[in-house]
C-alpha cells in the first residue's frame, strides 16, 4: 500500500474531493437549514422539506443528469454531484440543531450582547451538529466509488483511492484470497482516514445530543429579511434545483425519448415504462424487499444497541458500530464475499438475499445505533423507571412503553435505511445478491446508453423511495417531522 | 408494613449518602425533608430499587429489599412512585396510564380517576394535563398499581402556589383512606409540615433529626434543624459570641459550656425569641420588610443576621436593644455551621 507516487496520489485525490464535496454540500445544507428555520423566506416549509428529497436519488443518477445537461466532467463537477447527493445529511442534522436550541438562550444573549453575539453563540450551539453532517457527508463521499469511476468514464479521469481497491480485487489472475487479501491491505489508509473522520463524527453527535428539549422549550425567534426575502429564496431554491429538479427533469425527459434518437411524446413515455416495467419490474419488487428488510434489520439491532448504548452507559458500542462506517462499501463488499461464499451451505446463504440484507445492513447500522441512541437519550429515564415499577413483564414494556416511546425515530431511522439500500451501488455491484437490485441495471443503462427505460425505472424507484416519506407525512402532519 | 433502612450507604461521584439508618412507620405519612443535593431523591430511589446501594439493607414489612447478598428487582417490591417530572408516558391517555400500570379495566381505571378529580379528563394525553391535573393522574397511577408503599418525589413542585393546598389535601386524604405507607421528599418545609406525619432531616447525605412536625418545629436540636426548619440565626456560647449571647439572656441564665465531639451549645434565635424594648443587646436596625405576621427588622450582631418583630414606625438606622423573650433555646452543632 501506498508504494507508489499513483497511489498517493489517488489517496490525495479522495481527500481533495471529499474535502471539496464536504464543503459544497456544508455551504448548500446548512444554508438552506439556516434559512428554512431562522427566518420569514417565504416557502421555507416547504423547500425545507424538498431540500431532503435529493436523498431520494442514487448518486449515479445525479451524475448522469447532470453529464447529459452540460456535459459536465472532471474533478469540480464530481465534487457538487457527491455534495448534492450527500448534501441531506448536513441540511437535516443543521435543522434538528437549530430547533434543538431553546429560543430563550438565543434572547438572552440578544438582550445582553446584541444580534452578532447572540448570532455566534446559536452557531456555537449548532457547530456540533453541523460537524456531524459535514463528516458523514466526508466518509459517504471518501469510500464512494460508483460516482468518480462513472464520471471518470464518461469525462476527465479523477481516479479515487476506493476505484482502486475495487482494481485490487478485481485482477483476472490472481486466486480469490490473494486478491481479497491485496484489497484489504491496500484500503488500510482509506480506512485509517475514514477511522479518524468516524470518530470524529461520533465526538461531534455527542455534544450534539447534549443540546435537550425542556418541557417548556422555546423554538428559536424568526429572523426577518425584508427586502431580502426573495433573494434568500432564490439561494434556497439552489440545492432543490440541482438536487432534485434537474434529475426529474433529466429522467423526465430521457423517458420521453430525449437520448433515443425518437421523436419525444407520450406513447414513447409509456413505451419506455412498459419496457422497464418488462425487463426490471422483478428487479423492481426485489430492491424493495430488501430495502424494507434492511430498514428491519437496522432499526431492531439499532434500536437495541442504542438502547445499551444510551442506558447502559456503553458509549463504546457506538464507537464500534462507527468503526464499521469507515470500511468502504467495497471493502465491505469483499469481506462478505470471502466470508460467505465458501462452497455449502456458505454459498447459499452468499446468493441469497440474506447476505445482501446482512451487508446493507451493516454498512448503515451505523447510522441507526446513532440515531437511536440520542433518541433513548431524548426519552427521560424515569418514563422507562415508571413501566419497571408497574411490575409489567418485559414485553409488555418493549411494546406498550417502550417502542411507542421512540417510535417516532424508529420510523426515521427505518426511512433512512431504507432510502441509502435503495441507492446503494457499491455494495450491489459486488454481491451476487445485489445484482438484481434495481440500481444495477440503472447503472449499466446510463453507462452503455439506453437511458430511456433505465429513466422510467429510475423515476418508478422515486416514486417508491418517496413512498414512505409521504405516508408519515400524511400520517403525522408534520413535514419537520416527516423528513428529519 | 415498617420501613427498615440500617446502614444504608451509597456514592456516586463526589456525593456520598449515609451511613443511614431510618425506620419508617406502617401507614404513616413520612417526609424526607432536606435542601436540594442532600440525597433525598437518591434514598427513595434506593427504597425503589432504581439504585443500588454500596452496603447496608433495605427491608419492608420483614422482607429484604436491600442487603445480605439479595437485590430485589424494582418490580417486585410492591413500590410505587410519583416521580418529581411525573414520568407520564407521553403517548397514552390518562386512563390508559393507570390501565398499564395496574393491569386493570377501563372502569376500573376511571373509576381510579373520578377518585382523585379528575373523571372528565380520562381521555386526555400528557401534553394536554395542567401542572396539577398531571400530578393527580400520577398519584392515581401510582395507587393504581396497588402498592404496598407509595413514593413521592417532590410531589407539589410542578404545582401552581393556589393549587397547592388542594393537592396537599388530596395525599393526606388518600394516605388516611388506604393506610398506606407514604413516602414524601421535599426541599419545602411549609409543605413537609403540611403533607408529613412525620419528618426525617438530611443535611449532605446524613440523617440529622427525626420526629413529628411539631417537635422538629417547636425544638430542633441541631443547628441544621434550627436553621433549616426555623430559619434561627446562631450563636456560640463560648466564642466570640459569648458576651453577646449573655446580653440576650441576662445574668441569671446558666449559660452550657463545653463541647463534645467537636460539637458544641449554640443559641438559636427565631424572630419569635427576640423582642425589642428598652434593655438588652444594643443594636443597628439595617434593614425592615413585611412579613405574614407584620414588620420585620433585620439587625447585624457578632457577624449574624437577627430578625426580630417590630412596630410600624422602624426604620432602618434605628437603635435598638434586643432581648430574649422567653427561656433560651440552646441546640447542638459545629461552630462551622454558626455561619453556614
Amino acid at each position: 500500500m501506498l508504494s507508489t507516487a499513483v497511489d498517493w496520489e489517488m489517496l490525495g485525490n479522495t481527500l481533495l474531493l471529499g474535502l471539496s464535496a464536504t464543503l459544497w454540500a456544508v455551504l448548500l445544507g446548512t444554508g438552506t437549514a439556516w434559512l428554512c428555520n431562522r427566518t420569514d423566506m417565504p416557502g421555507a416549509r416547504w423547500i425545507g422539506m424538498s431540500a431532503l428529497l435529493p436523498i431520494l436519488f442514487p448518486p449515479i443518477l445525479v451524475a448522469a443528469s447532470f453529464t447529459d445537461l452540460c456535459d459536465a466532467r472532471g474533478f469540480v463537477v464530481i465534487g457538487l454531484v457527491m455534495a448534492v447527493a450527500h448534501m441531506p445529511f448536513t441540511l437535516a442534522l443543521t435543522a434538528r440543531g437549530l430547533r434543538s436550541v431553546d429560543g430563550r438562550l438565543y434572547e438572552a444573549c440578544l438582550l445582553a450582547r446584541g444580534r452578532g453575539a447572540a448570532e455566534r453563540m446559536l452557531l456555537r450551539q449548532v457547530l456540533p451538529d453541523i460537524l456531524a453532517g459535514a463528516l458523514l457527508v466526508l466518509v459517504f463521499v471518501v469510500t464512494e466509488h460508483g460516482v468518480p469511476e462513472f464520471l471518470s468514464v464518461k469525462g476527465k479521469p479523477w481516479r479515487v483511492y476506493s476505484e482502486a481497491v475495487f482494481l485490487k480485487w478485481s485482477v483476472p489472475d490472481l486466486p480469490g484470497s490473494l486478491r481479497s487479501a491485496e484489497a484489504t491491505a491496500f484500503s488500510v489508509p482509506l480506512i485509517a482516514v475514514c477511522a479518524v473522520f468516524a470518530w470524529l463524527c461520533l465526538r461531534a453527535r455527542r455534544r450534539g445530543s447534549l443540546v435537550t428539549l425542556a418541557g417548556d422549550f422555546r423554538p428559536l425567534p424568526v429572523r426577518r429579511l425584508g427586502r431580502w426575502r426573495w433573494p434568500a429564496l432564490l439561494l434556497a431554491l439552489a440545492p432543490v434545483t440541482l438536487g432534485l429538479v434537474v434529475p426529474t427533469w433529466r429522467m423526465a425527459a430521457w423517458t420521453a425519448g430525449a437520448t433515443a434518437n425518437k421523436p419525444m411524446g407520450l406513447d414513447v413515455v409509456k413505451q419506455s415504462f412498459r419496457m422497464a416495467w418488462a425487463d426490471w419490474g422483478g428487479n423492481l419488487g426485489y430492491t424493495l424487499l430488501v430495502a424494507a428488510l434492511v430498514g428491519l434489520v437496522v432499526i431492531a439491532l439499532g434500536g437495541l444497541l442504542g438502547w445499551y448504548s444510551a442506558r447502559g452507559r456503553r458509549p463504546w458500542i457506538e464507537g464500534l458500530t462507527m468503526a464499521t462506517l469507515a470500511v468502504p462499501a467495497i471493502l465491505l463488499g469483499v469481506g462478505f464475499i470471502r466470508l460467505w461464499n465458501r462452497g455449502g451451505l456458505l454459498s447459499d446463504l452468499y446468493e441469497s438475499p440474506a447476505a445482501l440484507v446482512a451487508a446493507y445492513a451493516t454498512r448503515f447500522l451505523p447510522l441507526g445505533v446513532l440515531a437511536l441512541a440520542n433518541a433513548w437519550r431524548r426519552v427521560p429515564r424515569e418514563l422507562e423507571e415508571a413501566g419497571v415499577l408497574t411490575g409489567r413483564g418485559t414485553g409488555a414494556r418493549l411494546l406498550g412503553l417502550r417502542l411507542p416511546l421512540v417510535a417516532g425515530s424508529l420510523g426515521s431511522v427505518w426511512i433512512l435505511a431504507w432510502l441509502l439500500s435503495l441507492r446503494e451501488l457499491d455494495l450491489a455491484v459486488l454481491l451476487k445478491a445485489g445484482n438484481s437490485m434495481a440500481v444495477r441495471p440503472i447503472s449499466n443503462a446510463v453507462h452503455f446508453g439506453y437511458e430511456d427505460k433505465a429513466a422510467a425505472l429510475s423515476l418508478m424507484l422515486l416514486v417508491c423511495a418517496a413512498a414512505p416519506l409521504i405516508v408519515r407525512l400524511l400520517a403525522t402532519g408534520k413535514t419537520g417531522e416527516a423528513t428529519s | 408494613m415498617t420501613l427498615d433502612i440500617k446502614g444504608l450507604r451509597f456514592s456516586r461521584e463526589q456525593f456520598t449518602l449515609g451511613p443511614l439508618d431510618l425506620r419508617v412507620e406502617a401507614g404513616r405519612r413520612t417526609v424526607l425533608l432536606g435542601p436540594s443535593g442532600c440525597g433525598k431523591t437518591t434514598l427513595l430511589r434506593l427504597v425503589a430499587g432504581l439504585e443500588r446501594p454500596e452496603a447496608g439493607t433495605i427491608s419492608f414489612d420483614g422482607e429484604t429489599f436491600s442487603g445480605a447478598g439479595r437485590e430485589l428487582a424494582p418490580e417486585r417490591r410492591g413500590v410505587a412512585m410519583v416521580f418529581q417530572n411525573l414520568a407520564l408516558w407521553p403517548h397514552l391517555p390518562a386512563w390508559r396510564q393507570l390501565a398499564f400500570a395496574g393491569g386493570s379495566t377501563r372502569a376500573e381505571a376511571e373509576a381510579l380517576l373520578a377518585r382523585v378529580g379528575m373523571a372528565d379528563k380520562a381521555e386526555r394525553l400528557p401534553g394536554e394535563l395542567s401542572g396539577g391535573e398531571g400530578q393527580r393522574v400520577a398519584l392515581a397511577r401510582a395507587l393504581a398499581q396497588r402498592p404496598r408503599l407509595l413514593l413521592l418525589d417532590e410531589p407539589l413542585r410542578s404545582v401552581d402556589p393556589h393549587l397547592r393546598e388542594g393537592l396537599a389535601r388530596l395525599f393526606v386524604a388518600v394516605g388516611e383512606e388506604t393506610g398506606l405507607t407514604m413516602l414524601f421528599v421535599t426541599h419545602d418545609r411549609e409543605e413537609a409540615m403540611r403533607l408529613g406525619q412525620e419528618l426525617v432531616l438530611l443535611e449532605a447525605g446524613r440523617l440529622v433529626e427525626q420526629g413529628t412536625p411539631g417537635e422538629l418545629q417547636e425544638r430542633p436540636r441541631t443547628a441544621f434543624g434550627a436553621r433549616f426548619l426555623q430559619g434561627a440565626a446562631l450563636l456560640d456560647l463560648d466564642g466570640e459570641h459569648a458576651a453577646l449571647a449573655r446580653e440576650l439572656c441576662g445574668p441569671t441564665v446558666e449559660l452550657p459550656q463545653g463541647s463534645t465531639n467537636g460539637h458544641v451549645d449554640l443559641l438559636a434565635l427565631t424572630p419569635h425569641d427576640l423582642v425589642a424594648g428598652d434593655e438588652g443587646l444594643a443594636c443597628q436596625v439595617v434593614e425592615v420588610f413585611r412579613a405574614a405576621q407584620g414588620p420585620v427588622a433585620e439587625a447585624v450582631v457578632g457577624g449574624q443576621r437577627l430578625r426580630f418583630a417590630v412596630g410600624p414606625d422602624t426604620r432602618p438606622g434605628q437603635e435598638v436593644r434586643l432581648r430574649l423573650r422567653g427561656a433560651p433555646r440552646f441546640v447542638r452543632g459545629r461552630k462551622e455551621d454558626i455561619g453556614a
